[in-house]
This record gives C-alpha cells, sequence and structure tokens, in this order.
C-alpha cells in the first residue's frame, strides 16, 4: 500500500475517519485505509505530466528574424527603458517594469534570462516566471496552481504560465460572468439589493 | 337501508382475475411497462442493465431525435474522489456552471444548475449573507466567490433518509440517483445541508442541439418528471480518467480534482500541504469537497 507524506497524525486520523464512516455505511467499499505512523522519507516528486506549451508564440517570434544579434545595452542598470515598439512591448509587470532586460537574454533575443545568468529557452519560460515566483513554480509542478488537463490518472498535460498570463501583463483582468440563476417563480422580480 | 349490490356484470372476484392478467402479462411485456416490476439497480444483472438502457436510448431518440449512448461506467477500484477549490482564484465567472450544465443535459425551463456561486463580502462570515444572482463584471470589489455543489459526503444525510433506497453512496464515494427508483418525496432535499439537490417540477427539456449524447445511466441521461437530481462528479468522464466538466471549463484554475488514495494526485498534495476546510463541518458530514487559498 502507497503511504504519501503527511504533514501531522491530526490530518491523517481525519482521513481514517472519513474511511471508516464511509465503510461503517454499510456499502461494501473497500478502500485501503493510510497508514497511521510517519513515512521514514516523504514523497517529493513532481507527478508525471507532459507540458502543454502556448502556441502558437507571438507573432513577432523568433525575433532574430528582425533584429540583428544585438550588442545588448551599454548601461546594464535595471531602469525602465522608453518603449519605442509602442504598445506591442509595453510592460506591465510589478517591480520589473519597464526594464526589458530582466528577463529576455542579451544579446540573443531568441531566450530567457534566469537570475544567476544562465539562459532557457522559451520553450522553458515557466522556469523563468519561477526563478522569482517560486512558491507558484512549486504549486504548479504538483498540479495545485493552473490549470492541468487530459486524464486524472494517467498523462496529465500542464499548461505553462504563459497560457494565461500574459507575461507583459500577467494579472489576469476582470471577465464579464455568466447570467445569473433564474430566479425562483415565488420571488419578486427585481434581485434582492446587496445589503 | 340495504346497500346497493355491485352491478351482476362485474363481481369482485372476476375484476381481481381480470387485473391480476392484466398485471401478469405487463410483466412480462417489453418496455417501461416491464421495468416497472425490475429488480433494483444493485441487483440487476448485465443483461438487464442493457436491455433498460437501449429501451431508454429507444425513448431518448423518440423524444428527441438524437441518437444517445446510455453507459454505465463502474467505479474504478481504489479509487475515492474529491474536489479542491482555490478560492483565491475563483472570481465568480460561473463558467463552470455553464458547463456543467452543457454536459449534464441540464433543463433551463425550469432551470436546473448543479452549481451555484455565493458572492458575499471580503472579510465577512462567508456563508452570513451571500448573494448568488449578482451579474455583470467579476470579480466585484471586495466580494468574494464561492462555487457550491454535492460535496459528495463522505456521511451522506440525504442516503440515509431515502425512504426507498433510491440514492446510495458508491465505493468511489460519489452519491448517485437511480432516477427510474426515485418516487420524488424530496425528503433527500430536504435533508442536504448545502442545497445540492434539485426537483423536476416539470418534464425537463433540453434544446436537441445542446443534448449531450455520451451519456451514463446514473448521472447526465435525460431525467423524467419528478424525480432529484445533482452533481455526480461528472461520472460519465471521471471513471473513464477525465476530469470534469467544470473544471475543465474554469479559466482560473481553481478547481481541482483527483483521486485521494493516490499520493501522486494534486487533491491529496493539496489535502497534506494547505490548510483546507469544508462547509458545515459541525454538521459531520464529512464532505469530499475541500476550500482552500493558495
Amino acid at each position: 500500500m502507497r503511504t504519501g507524506s503527511t504533514r501531522g497524525t491530526s490530518l491523517v486520523r481525519a482521513f481514517a475517519l472519513g474511511a471508516l464512516l464511509g465503510c461503517a455505511s454499510g456499502l461494501g467499499c473497500t478502500q485501503p485505509e493510510p497508514s497511521l505512523s510517519r513515512p521514514a522519507t516523504s514523497s517529493s516528486a513532481t507527478p508525471a505530466a507532459t507540458v502543454e506549451v502556448r502556441s502558437p508564440y507571438w507573432p513577432t517570434y523568433p525575433c532574430t528574424q528582425c533584429h540583428e544579434h544585438r550588442p545588448g545595452t551599454a548601461n546594464p542598470k535595471p531602469r525602465e527603458l522608453r518603449s519605442f515598439h509602442g504598445s506591442r512591448h509595453s510592460l506591465e509587470h510589478g517591480s520589473i517594469s519597464g526594464w526589458c532586460y530582466r528577463c529576455h537574454a542579451q544579446p540573443n533575443l531568441d531566450l530567457l534570462v534566469l537570475d544567476d545568468g544562465s539562459t532557457v529557452s522559451f520553450e522553458q519560460s515557466h522556469a523563468q516566471c519561477g526563478s522569482c515566483h517560486g512558491e507558484k513554480l512549486a504549486d504548479w509542478r504538483q498540479d495545485i496552481h493552473g490549470q492541468t488537463t487530459g486524464q486524472w490518472n494517467g498523462a496529465r498535460v500542464r499548461r505553462t504560465c504563459v497560457y494565461c498570463h500574459d507575461p507583459h501583463r500577467p494579472k489576469i483582468g476582470p471577465m464579464i460572468a455568466e447570467p445569473a440563476p433564474a430566479l425562483p417563480r415565488t420571488a419578486p422580480p427585481t434581485p434582492r439589493p446587496r445589503t | 337501508m340495504k346497500p346497493k349490490p355491485y352491478p351482476s356484470s362485474m363481481p369482485r372476484r372476476g375484476f381481481l382475475a381480470l387485473a391480476g392478467a392484466g398485471l401478469a402479462l405487463a410483466g412480462c411485456a417489453d418496455g417501461a411497462l416491464g421495468d416497472l416490476f425490475r429488480l433494483h439497480y444493485r441487483q440487476l444483472r448485465p443483461a438487464d442493465k442493457r436491455r433498460i438502457f437501449e429501451r431508454l436510448e429507444r425513448e431518448a431518440r423518440a423524444r428527441t431525435g438524437v441518437a444517445v449512448s446510455i453507459g454505465d461506467p463502474a467505479p474504478l477500484p481504489g479509487v475515492v474522489f474529491a474536489f479542491a477549490l482555490n478560492l483565491r482564484v475563483c472570481n465568480g465567472n460561473r463558467r463552470c456552471v455553464e458547463a456543467c450544465a452543457r454536459e449534464n443535459n441540464l433543463p433551463s425551463d425550469p432551470e436546473i444548475r448543479y452549481i451555484r456561486v455565493l458572492e458575499s463580502e471580503r472579510g465577512a462570515p462567508v456563508l452570513e449573507r451571500p448573494n448568488a444572482y449578482y451579474q455583470g463584471r467579476v470579480p466585484a470589489d471586495g466580494q468574494r466567490y464561492l462555487p457550491v455543489q454535492c460535496q459528495q459526503c463522505a456521511n451522506p444525510p440525504c442516503v440515509k433518509v431515502c425512504p426507498c433506497q433510491a440514492t446510495w453512496q458508491e465505493p468511489d464515494g460519489i452519491v448517485v440517483i437511480d432516477y427510474d427508483w426515485c418516487i420524488g418525496c424530496r425528503y433527500c432535499q430536504a435533508a442536504c445541508p448545502y442545497h445540492a439537490r434539485h426537483f423536476n417540477f416539470a418534464r425537463p427539456s433540453v434544446e436537441p442541439d445542446r443534448i449531450n449524447p455520451a451519456q451514463a445511466y446514473l448521472s447526465n441521461r435525460l431525467r423524467p418528471v419528478g424525480v432529484v437530481e445533482k452533481c455526480t462528479f461528472c461520472l460519465q468522464r471521471t471513471r473513464r480518467g477525465r476530469y470534469p466538466a467544470c473544471l475543465e471549463a474554469c479559466p482560473t484554475g481553481a478547481r481541482k480534482f483527483g483521486n485521494l488514495n493516490d499520493p501522486e494526485s494534486e487533491v491529496r498534495r493539496i489535502v497534506a500541504s494547505k490548510p483546507v476546510w469544508v462547509l458545515k463541518q459541525e454538521l459531520g458530514t464529512v464532505p469530499r469537497f475541500y476550500y482552500f487559498f493558495a
């Protein structure tokens, strides 16, 4: 029987209670009860999943189809760069807003740069996001954050960060909600006002 | 005064003999009348089930013109399903509600929706004065959103009160309803503390082009009038390895689903590592629907 890592015996007792209650209702369920002893090593392996890279890429990718390998800016100090590409390359990303080379590598604009100076390709962009947002990356690797599709008991497909978050404007904006449920027939015609 | 005697053309014994013969013939007949005398779902043999499903498929075809297929996926061994919902990212957009309606053939008039999203003020006790009828742009300022559906409780009060065992809990934790066994007394609807059960006051009708033809006997087939229905964790999908429809539709990734017995599953990891809570814990229903902030 496989055991997973648990944080406290009280939580494991809750599992056992839930299992016992389920079996006590006499419906013949046979799920194994979780072990009440703490395992020697905790399982920290991430579940197997294929990462679905967002496609299509930006229509302007790869950057080097228009830009030559630039030698980089002469001034490496992080500062707000006046964008001369207009709104297409504007950046609203918290404390790095305006400093494009925090993420984009120099001189090769087809790569991304991590905080230790190493470069990754655009297909590994989740490593780039995770270099600052480590907690979110850890959650994402366990399918707790983000969108996972596919088979829950088999081949999971984990969507990469940029599937939902535009890296240049990552905050997910407001939406228009689907219509409200129908009021009961005996209700007054106007919805209940907010109190 | 002497009571009038029965007319001699239909004496009591003759009437009973005729009725008995008629019932016996009906019992042998194929069709809805014959199935009136069938056994409970859990006692049916596969051949009986197949006969019943084929009749239901024929009736659905005749009623709607859509060729549906009714399956009966068995519970997977060693699996206990659970749902986890990340309240920090849920913004109340209700895409889950609509996807569920589409997947489970829910009627619109009168409307039945398995999922209700409750809006309440941030900082207030969550279910003190929720508003399920918000509209427009979400998330609204200072509001928090909480979707509620059947919690598939491990200690379900609805199963206890059913007078005819039309609803029961399967080994994988899903509480199911046999719509052909339900008598429509609505005791289960009264017993559920989460208002998760819905009654068909009128014959439910779905537009033929909106009917989902991949159906299962215990979940999303077209229901008759006068029965109770509820969320079944999309067992027609989840018992075949797929995620529920509400999860796939959620644009913010708030919904998580999986097998609590699998240490690699995201719900197991959430329950093991994040502070989770359940609704109305004091009632002892032991829900399998966990809420967390992450």
